[in-house]
């Protein structure tokens, strides 16, 4: 066989977990870096008040915006974090050979470029598509969208729904059916339980969007009214049925990073985790409330005061099961032998601050009387940005330096890492910060232009631009240096024996290490990584 | 984005809009077929508004222009109204002071 097409047999055909995986984190790294351009041409055209860049092009404007949050929500977050991650690590950590469906795991994956391409065409098809990452109508609608742009995003986004709905199945399935013996569901770690719950989302909320859509699609081009007050629709109802999937969508992106940090806090503390069970149950609890919540981003349509009132209140119950969350990630690192100064302990501490943070703007925001006030304003740009840029992106990156050795079997160069998470730190919070006060001062969201009161937090948030494309830069370099100064993992990284570390716990747990079995197996695993099933002793 | 596509109400880009609508009809839409089109179509849509605009503006300052003059008629109607109310008072007033003298 030439190296042609064992190359194209691994790579395109692979029916392996961990090659799909890695297949997942290239194409989230590319579109991540594709959305992260976009977002400084929004930062860059709003450095200044007037038209900067974009020769006072609303339109275009409008395109940038909507393509900054399909590919960073739907071509980034996903692919990178429950794709990669999720297919690389679940069934390592149940003991699993594979997934269930190990051909359905390639047609997954190889659904997402050609979404990808639809949604680069459609920017490219008459003036693109201005509607938004919601494309509400009636400005999506054929009266005011009349080309086919709005149509090839919306089968873009058919297309990513149709992968992440195939990819949930297979490892709910995984996780179901092919654990190692005597591990139970309640005795998987945390990281497989974030994705199997992220993977239950994602199947409950996936079928509503896609019905949204396509009735919108309907609307758009076979002459129904769904959404035409005209023709006895209403607009409204579009709003409800993107949020019903919109909303627990925001979950799915930060669930996997709450598995990720529940797994390097104790693994570099030196610690078993703090409540194990309480973390579980709170992942599910906030997955529960999370899909019953959708209409805290309907407070202005005019909804009764009763429904506000029950989606206030119920909004605000998350703050509970997350707090359970955050205290006790804290917990565990209470007493710890800490590395505060390894990577993924850094970004795990930073999605810690920056996580409570963008909660907090979160009970704001979920009080109709203020919501009122504060939406579509760039206080909810400000609050979503702490969440999902620090949240889920620190997850991500997180996760990328916590498993990469164990991934690639290479080691990254910790200090220009730590110097890449010192850039981003500080990069993000100077972009998000300011728009918080931006936001309180009435500035709208998804407007090119502003009064002059406006300039100062602008330019300082259009330079925290600039510094946290500095740091993607970084991070590409420091890719670049450990894929090619033979840095060799040959053991845990991360097990290095401290003095302090007198807990009988850890010591006795010959694993060392968080509470999973991928770090006993070869850095890089092998292609086949067990030989014989493993058992789960107790 | 565009505003809704009428060729009654946008009558100089008719024939723009009807070419679009029948670009629609071909699947090259979906590869940029209609691209030229639609911006000349925005071009002139652009134009259309900015010509309403200054229409409306030129409309708005006329018939500003046409109530001033009514104004500046009425308010002179209306002091001349004031004078001859004012003098038929004045001449009543003397009349009766006239009148008042003869009596003493």
């Amino acid at each position: 066989m030439n190296s042609w097409w064992t190359y194209v047999n691994r790579w395109i055909f692979s029916t392996n977990a961990k090659d799909i995986a890695i297949l997942y984190l290239l194409f989230g790294l590319v579109s991540g870096i594709i959305g992260s351009v976009f977002s400084f041409i929004i930062r860059m055209e709003l450095s200044a008040p007037g038209s900067q860049f974009l020769s006072g092009n609303g339109q275009l404007y409008n395109v940038a915006i909507s393509a900054h949050g399909i590919l960073m929500i739907f071509f980034f977050i996903i692919p990178a974090l429950f794709g990669a991650f999720g297919n690389y690590l679940v069934p390592l950590m149940i003991g699993a050979p594979d997934v269930a469906y190990p051909r359905v795991n390639n047609f997954t994956f190889w659904l997402l470029p050609p979404a990808l391409m639809l949604l680069l065409i459609s920017a490219l098809t008459e003036e693109g598509p201005g509607g938004g990452w919601t494309v509400y109508p009636p400005l999506s609608s054929i009266t005011s969208h009349s080309g086919p742009a709005i149509d090839l995003a919306i089968l873009s986004l058919q297309l990513t729904g149709i992968s992440s709905t195939l990819g949930s199945v297979n490892l709910i399935a995984t996780m179901i059916n092919m654990r190692a013996p005597g591990l139970s569901l309640y005795q998987m770690p945390l990281f497989a339980w974030a994705i199997m719950i992220t993977s239950i989302l994602l199947l409950l909320t996936l079928p509503v969007l896609a019905g949204g859509l396509f009735m919108l699609f309907s609307d758009r081009n076979l002459n129904t009214s769904f959404y035409a007050p005209e023709g006895g629709g209403d607009p409204v109802l579009y709003q409800h049925l993107f949020w019903f999937f919109g909303h627990p969508e925001v979950y799915i992106l930060i669930m996997p990073a709450f598995g990720v940090v529940s797994h390097i806090i104790p693994s570099l503390a030196h610690k078993p985790i703090f409540g194990k069970e309480g973390m579980l149950w709170a992942m599910l609890s906030i997955a529960l409330l999370g899909l019953m919540v959708w209409s805290h981003h309907l407070f202005t349509v005019g909804l009764d005061v009763d429904t506000r009132a029950y989606f206030s209140a119920a909004t605000m119950v998350i703050a509970i099961p997350t707090g359970i969350k955050i205290f006790s990630w804290l917990a565990t690192l209470t007493g710890g032998a800490i590395q505060w100064s390894r990577v993924p302990m850094l970004y795990a501490i930073g999605f810690l601050i920056l996580f409570t943070i963008g909660g907090l703007t979160g009970v704001i925001l979920s009080n109709s009387v203020l919501d009122i006030a504060f939406h579509d304003t760039y206080f909810v740009v400000a609050h979503f940005h702490y969440v999902l840029s620090m949240g889920a992106l620190f997850g991500l990156c997180g996760a990328y330096y916590y498993w990469s050795p164990k991934m690639f079997g290479l080691m990254y160069n910790e200090t220009l890492a730590s110097i890449q998470f010192w850039i981003l730190f500080i990069g993000v919070n100077i972009v998000f910060g300011p728009q918080h006060f931006l936001g309180l001062n009435g500035m709208p969201r998804r407007i090119p232009d502003y009064p002059d009161a406006f300039v100062g937090w602008n330019f300082v948030s259009s330079i925290g631009s600039v510094i946290s494309i500095l740091s993607l830069f970084l991070f590409m370099y420091v890719m670049y240096d450990q894929f090619t100064s033979n840095r060799v993992v040959k053991t845990n990284p991360y097990l290095i024996p401290s003095y302090f570390d007198d807990n009988v716990i850890f010591v006795n747990e010959k694993l060392g290490v968080a509470q999973s079995i991928e770090w006993l197996l070869h850095s890089p695993v092998h292609e086949h990584a067990f030989n014989t099933l493993p058992t789960k002793s107790i | 984005m565009h505003p809704h596509l009428d060729v009654n109400n946008q009558k100089q880009c008719a024939d723009l809009i009807r070419a679009l609508e029948e670009c629609h009809k071909s699947f090259g839409k979906f590869f940029g077929e209609c691209n030229t089109i639609k911006y000349e179509l925005k071009a002139c849509l652009t134009k259309d508004r900015n010509d309403k605009a200054r229409l409306n503006r030129e409309n708005a300052r006329m018939r500003k222009k046409v109530i001033e003059e009514n104004r500046k008629k009425e308010e002179i109607e209306e002091r001349i109204l004031t004078d001859r109310i004012l003098q038929q008072e004045r001449k009543k007033s003397h009349a009766n002071e006239g009148a008042g003298d003869n009596n003493n």
